[in-house]
Parts: structure tokens; sequence; C-alpha cells
């Protein structure tokens, strides 16, 4: 395993400096171009950092099943989590860019398996969805899955012992079954 | 409006003058009657006030020998130049008897004289302070319909007067003396001054002074008639007849039975009431005996008739008389001669008619229709039984016949209700609390309310609803929604059109100024915006909507607004509704209601806090954080629909419910929405919390809903 830091989720400055609520047409397809150009790298690099080799065409299943163990163990430390007392564990900003990198394997795990038939695209309504100018994929009728977003809260949930380390496979296995 | 004045007339005919011994006309009144009937009729085609009057009259400086005088008005279409004056036309039909005392010029004969006179007139209304100040002018003609002569020899009838008609100019004014949601009181005062000289031996020209005290039924602003109350009654019952000649021992009574309907077009009044109607009925007369040479007679008719009914409505039942005229024709007369049915219509005239008058009674409610019990007296006027040469069917005598109706039906409309307005009946009232469920909100208590704000704050809470009209501010079309204040008197607000939407299409944070009236002047009140819809009809539904849809997200929620600020230090620490600042002049206008927008962490995503960060060279690091971290009143779709989260933090999405809360269909959505999102790995939500605070209500959730939330897994905290 990696004993480097992992790899921080920072998307263009200018992004940073509001609400992805507050964005722009421009700035929401700023941040989707970015994360579509970044996402292979990012995924390549979480399989790096937990030694399960880099090469995306050998990805299926059984690597997601690894990669949750591996992250299950990872969230739980002090690089990737802290403790304020009693409360639950809270991510890092390194815990947060490895959830994230997570979310976006299932996701390409996910187009994969289903190929067109799931797509990336940026949610652009309603104003008031937790993902709103954020990219998701869609293809599985009227429901969308943030991904990176959704990943967090798994990850957010292993924490807080809602989950476990087969949550991304379940993630996995509950939105393939959806596609259609 | 209906009106009914009782007033007395100050004739100033005649300079010297002795009071006559009133000689009543028997033929004008019916006249006087027919023209009434007709002005109530008139209503059914204007959208303004009418009035009955009836009153009094005598010799000017004598007061001593008042007569009868009976009369009504219509006014025409309201104009409001600008605030607290109204100009409207008024049309007036007044039967009136007038002694003229004795007339030195004129023999020292006193006539007695009566008229039916028609002034039409404009009436400018002021209102200042609460009450309304009038005055009327324009001109009048008049017939004289009857006139007595009285010499010092004795009466002379019919009097020959030089004239039957007159015309001339009458002037008015009056105030208001009482007002109430059922009437209003006022005192008139008219002189009127006619252009031809009537007497036959004298110049003298009518004069007359008026003073009139009225009565108006429902007021103009809140209440008053609409076209839309057209009722439809249908009836059935037992008819017993009985046929006599005056002076000749009738014949007993003998059952029948009759069924019909009918109908009403308008209703004019409020709480007491006059209602025209047509009816239709069958009549069936069971036999007479006595009435043919042999055998008993049967007789079938159809009968139509056109009423005028008066109505006096007490806890939303009426109590009515009717009367009105008939006709009927013949259909089927039979004579039953020992068993052997033979038709006898020769022997019947084809058609009769006569007068009718009844009293009823209203004594139970079924969803829309009203179930009443009427009892009804029905007189002809011409014999039955026409001459024949043929013996065999020649009736024993000419008789007139009499019937007694027994009947009981039921009535489907809206008659009772004190007001019910729409655009087309009164375009400047669109609604009135008084129509909600049939009861005037006078009446019934009832507060027709919104309620939204802090507790501290003075809002529209339990302020009684009067009414909406239509209204503008300079160039903006919108509604004028009058509160009842009680001691503070009434207030009017201005919602523009522009500002509301009943469905709550464009959510977020709304507010629009409210200037009351003086009396609240220290004071500034806020009311939603976002109330209403463009179709006006939705006006009355979408303030319902409206005080349901606050109760929940406004009302609970800034009621308890420490409550969600104490679920956002739960999470992210950003509460999901601002609280607003303490209730001062100038503070309380920074007070926000509905939905709040996703507040910026302080530290973190607003632009100060982002400058902060980046100074220290951290600029992108919190992205995921601040993306991810927390929220308020945000939304994810679900295969039962969007949930609107009140607020979400580290995943865990919690609900703000106020006062005791109930498993309602609703509430059963809302947790089957939130146990699919607890379900769905990756929805960004892995557990649902539900709040209960305390409202009116009580606090938490019934048993029921206790029960389903625990099925469901959601976790419950009652503060």
């Amino acid at each position: 395993m990696n004993t480097q830091q992992y790899p921080l989720f920072i998307p263009p400055e200018q992004l940073t400096a509001k609400p992805h609520r507050e964005w722009s047409k421009r700035e929401s397809q700023l941040y989707f171009d970015w994360l579509m150009s970044a996402a292979s790298d990012r995924v390549s690099s979480l399989l790096r950092y937990l030694a399960l080799g880099s090469d995306e065409t050998s990805l299926d299943r059984g690597v997601l099943i690894a990669v949750g163990d591996g992250v299950s163990r990872l969230l739980v430390t002090d690089d990737f989590s802290h403790q304020e007392g009693d409360s639950p564990r809270t991510l890092t900003n390194h815990g947060y860019a490895m959830a994230a990198d997570t979310g976006l394997l299932v996701a390409q795990l996910l187009q994969q398996a289903r190929g067109s038939l799931i797509q990336w695209k940026i949610l652009r309504s309603p104003k008031s969805d937790m993902s709103y100018n954020l990219p998701v994929l869609t293809g599985f009728g009227k429901l969308v899955l943030d991904p990176v977003g959704g990943s967090v809260a798994e990850a957010t949930g292993l924490l807080s012992s809602y989950r476990g380390a087969d949550a991304w496979v379940k993630m996995f296995d509950f939105w393939v079954e959806k596609a259609q | 409006m209906l009106t009914l004045p009782a007033g007395r007339y100050l004739s100033d005919q005649t300079q010297t003058h002795t009071p006559v011994p009133s000689a009543r006309s028997c033929r004008s009144l019916p006249s006087a009657l027919l023209g009434l009937i007709l002005l109530i009729a008139i209503p059914a085609y204007a959208d303004s006030p009418v009035a009955l009057k009836a009153g009094a009259t005598t010799p000017q400086t004598e007061f001593d020998s008042p007569g009868m005088s009976l009369g009504g008005s219509l006014s025409g279409p309201r104009w409001r130049p600008f605030s607290g004056l109204l100009v409207v036309p008024q049309l007036e039909l007044f039967l009136a008897r007038r002694h003229t005392g004795v007339v030195a010029n004129a023999g020292d004969n006193a006539y007695t004289v009566d008229f039916l006179e028609l002034p039409l007139l404009v009436r400018t209304e002021l209102t200042l302070g609460g009450r309304s100040f009038y005055a009327m002018a324009g001109g009048y003609g008049s017939l004289v319909l009857r006139a007595d002569e009285t010499t010092p020899q004795g009466r002379v009838s019919p009097a020959n007067m030089a004239g039957r008609y007159d015309f001339g100019l009458l002037a008015a004014s009056g105030l208001s003396l009482a007002s109430s949601p059922w009437g209003e009181l006022f005192v008139e005062v008219r002189y009127q001054r006619g252009q031809l000289s009537l007497l036959p031996t004298s110049e003298q020209k009518h004069r007359a002074l008026s003073l009139l005290l009225g009565y108006g039924l429902g007021t103009n602003a809140a209440s008053s008639t609409g076209g839309e109350h057209r009722r439809l009654t249908l009836k059935g019952g037992l008819v017993a007849t009985r046929f006599q000649v005056p002076g000749v021992t009738t014949s007993p009574y003998v059952p029948g039975f009759a069924f019909g309907g009918a109908f009403s077009p308008v209703r004019v009044g409020s709480w007491i009431a006059l209602t025209p109607q047509v009816e239709l009925a069958f009549v069936h007369r069971g036999e007479h005996h006595g009435l043919m040479p042999a055998g008993s007679l049967t007789l079938d008719d159809v009968e139509a008739s056109a009423q005028v009914r008066g109505e006096v409505v007490v806890r939303d039942k009426a109590l009515y008389g009717l009367a009105g005229l008939y006709g009927s024709l013949l259909v089927r007369a039979q004579q039953n001669l020992d068993g052997e049915i033979l038709p006898m219509r020769n022997a019947v005239r084809p058609f009769d008619a006569g007068w009718l008058a009844g009293v009823g009674a209203e004594f139970a409610t079924f969803a829309d229709a009203t179930l009443f019990l009427e009892v009804r007296l029905q007189q002809s006027l011409m014999s039955r039984f026409p001459k024949s040469d043929d013996v065999a069917i020649q009736a024993s005598m000419p008789a007139t016949q009499e019937s007694v109706f027994m009947v009981v039906g039921f009535t489907y409309g809206a008659p009772k209700k004190a007001s019910q307005q729409t655009s087309e009946t009164r375009p400047d009232v669109l609604y009135s609390a008084n129509d909600e469920d049939g009861k005037s909100a006078q009446h019934s208590g009832r507060t027709v309310s919104v309620r939204v704000g802090r507790l501290t704050d003075r809002w529209l809470e339990d302020i009684q609803f009067t009414r909406i009209e239509r209204s503008h501010s300079d160039t903006e079309l919108g509604y004028n929604v009058t509160y009842n204040l009680g001691t503070h008197g009434q207030v009017t607000f201005f919602w523009s059109r522009n500002n509301i939407d009943f469905h709550g299409r464009d959510p977020g944070y709304r507010h629009t100024p409210i200037s009351p009236n003086k009396e609240l002047s220290d004071d500034r009140i806020w009311c939603p915006t976002k109330v209403t819809s463009k179709s006006l009809p939705d006006v009355h539904r979408g303030i319902l909507e409206i005080e349901a849809s606050y109760v929940e997200q406004a009302e609970g929620a800034i009621r308890a607004l420490e409550g969600f600020a104490l679920i956002a230090g739960l999470g992210s620490g950003q509460p999901s509704l601002r609280i607003a600042p303490a209730r001062s002049v100038s503070a309380q206008r920074s007070i926000r209601i509905g939905y709040a927008k996703k507040p910026r962490s302080a530290a973190t995503s607003s632009p100060q806090g982002i400058q902060a960060n980046r100074v220290a060279g951290q600029v992108g690091e919190n992205f995921l954080a601040q993306t991810y971290g927390g929220a308020s009143q945000v939304t994810r779709q679900t295969s039962l629909g969007r949930r609107v989260i009140d607020n979400l933090s580290n995943s865990i999405a919690r609900e703000s419910k106020v006062g005791r809360t109930a498993l309602t269909r609703r509430v059963k959505l809302q947790i089957a929405k939130d146990k699919e999102l607890m379900s769905t790995p990756g929805s960004g939500v892995l557990n649902v919390e539900w709040h209960f605070f305390a409202g009116r209500t009580g606090v938490g959730p019934t048993a029921p809903l206790r029960a389903a939330l625990e099925r469901a897994g959601i976790t419950i905290t009652v503060h």
C-alpha cells in the first residue's frame, strides 16, 4: 500500500470561489470538463494507492470489492478522517478525495457494464436538487446518480457505522440493476 | 343592498290646509305592488344594490295625518373617482299618498292624491370616519293613480284633477346611522318640486319635503346580491281541494297530490331577502262528489306560477312566505260514474287562474340540499265549470276552486349565503369570507387567516379575513385584501398580482412590505407574496392553501426557529432558516419567510471566507467538504417524487415538524420517500431524523406516526 499522501481533489480555482449552486452554466461546464478529464487518472491513482494496479481494462466487480476493503481500512485512519471528542469521525480533505475517487470508479464500472446506456450529464434542474450544477450519471429512469457525492455519503456512513466495506459494491449492484 | 326605510313625507302643496282623513285607495296598491315586483326583478341584470322603501306622508305643518307610501330604488354601476367617494346612478319607484289639506284657492276643498313616482337620481357617497354621507339629485316623473276630493258637503271620489301626470326636480341627502354586516340604518331628507299644476282650480304646483328613515339589508362592500344565487327546488305533497260559491255552502275538502319544481334566478338581500321564482307543478285533485249530476269528478292540471318569496334566515335556516299568481291548464278530467270512468273535459274549463300565498320553513340541510316544509293556499278567480247545454255534463253550480297544499321538498343551490360574489356579478368583489361554508364569518366566528412570521412579530395570524377586491397601485394591478382587526377596525393591504402565485412555483425568500392604515402606522405588517394565482376564482382556494402551507412550513418552522438552529448545530452549523432580528420598526423589515435558501458558510463558502482561505494557500482543498458537507432545503428525486429535505448534513437528512403531527397521507408519502433514500446506496442520504417541536397543537408524533417512523427506521427526536 502506498504511503504517500493521497492526491487531493482540487478542481480549477475559480470554481472554489462560490458554492456549486451559484455557478454559472459556464462554470458548471468547466467543472464537468475538468472532472471528465481527471476521472480516469484519479481512478488509476486510487488503484495504485491501494496497490491494485492501474490497468483500467481489467476493472470488474471483484476489483470494486477489493477497493472497498482497502478504502474502508484507510478511511478510519487519521490521514483520511479525524475525530473530535465523542463525535463520529469526519473525513479529511484526503478522505473526501479518496471517497470521490471511489465514486468515479463506480461510475466507470457502471458505464463499462451498461455501455452508452449510462451517460454523464450536468444536472441543471431543479435548482433545489442536491446535485444542481454537478455532473451526474443518467440512464436510471427519472433517478440520477451523483457518484462523487453518493460515494462521499457512503464513506461518511462507513465512518459512522451506517455502512460497511461493501458499500460501494452494493452501490454498483443497485445502480447497475437500475439502469434501463 | 336591500333597503327597507320608513319615512314621513312633508307636503307643501298648499299654504293653508286642514288635515283630511285619509281615504285608502284600493286600486292603487296592486299597481304599486306590481311595480315593486318589477323593480325587484331588475337586480337579476344589475350588479348594484336595491332599496325597497316604505314611509308615510303628512301635511307640511301639521305632521299628524300621515298617509302611506311605498317605494324602492335600484342603483346602477358604481364609479369611484377616488378613494372614499362613490358616484352611482339610482332609479327609484314610489307610491305616495299625499294630503293637500284645505286649498284656499280651490274652493276650500281638500285633496288626497295617490302618486306613482319614478325618480332618476345621481347619488354621491362620501365615507368619512367609517360613516357614509350621501347626496342625490335628479328628476322625477309622477302619475296620479287616484285622487279624492273632500268638500264641505262631503267626499267626492274620484276627484276631477287638472292633469294625470307631473314631472319635476328632486334633491336629497342622508347619512348612515349605523352599519353592521346585516344591514345599514340611515336617515334621509329629500325635497321635490313639480312643474305642472294638478289641482283643478289652482295654479299651485306640487312640492314635498320628505323625511325618510331607512334600513339596508346587507352592505355594499361585504355582502350583496349576485346573479349566481340561482336555486332549484323540487317539491311534492298533498293537496286538499274544495269548490265554493259565495253564499252557498262549500263542498268538503277532497285530498289529492301534487309535485313539481321551482326555479329562482336571483336572490336579493342577505339574512332577509326577496326571491322571485317560477314554479311548474302537476296537480291531481281527487274525486269530488256533488259537482256533477252523477258520480264524482277527478281533475288533473299542470299549473305554472310566478311568485315572490320573502325569507328570513335564522341560524342558516330560512323561514319564508310567498305570494303570487298562478295559471293552470287542464290535462285530464274524468267522471267516475259508479265505477265507469268517463272523460269529462267538456264539463271543465280548460284553464284556470288565481292567486296563491303560503309559508314555509327549512329545517335540515344535506350537502347542497335543504329540506323544507311548505303550506300554501291557492284560490282561483274564475269558475272551473262553464255553462253547457248538455245536462249530462253540466256541473251543479259555477264554483271557484280553493286548494290547500302541504308539500315537502329540497332546495338546491346557495340561497342563504350572505355573499357569493364573482368577478362576473361584482367585478370589484372577488371573495368574501362570508362565503366560506355558507356561513357568515361574523355569524360563525370563523377566522380565515394567513399566518406567517415569528411569534414576536405582528402577522396576519387570527385576523378576521373579510374580503378581497380588485385594485391597483399606480400602474400595478393587484388586490386589496381587507382584514377585520377588531377594535382597530379594518385594515386593507394591497397585494400585487405580480407577486402572487398560489402554487409556489418559485420557491425562495419572498416578502412584500404592506402598509396598513393609520391604526397600525407604528408597525409594518409583512405577508407572503407568493400567495395567489392569476386566476381570480383561485383567490379563496389559494388563501386556504397558503394557510395550510405556512402552518407547516412557516408558522411552525419560524415558531421553532431556535429548534432549527439546534438542528443546524447538529450538522453543518448552518441554520436552515435565518433568525430574524428582534421586532422593531427598523429591524422588522428584514424578516424573511418561506423556504430558506442555503446560507453561505461564513468561513468556507462565502467570498470573504474564500478570500481568507486563499491567503492561507488552501484554495480548493475544501471543495468537496463545501460541496457535500451540508445544505438546507435541498431536494432529491425518488421514485415516489421529489423529497424536500429541511436540512442535510453529514449525509443525514433532518425533517422538522411543529405541533402534534399525525400520520396523514402526505406524511406517509414523506416517510416512504425517506425510506427509499435511506435504502438507496449513493443517494447521498444515509439516515433520516425527524425532529418534533412544540406548537399550538402540542408536540410530537401521534402513536400511528411514531410507529410508522420506527418501522421505517427513521430516528425520532422530540424537543
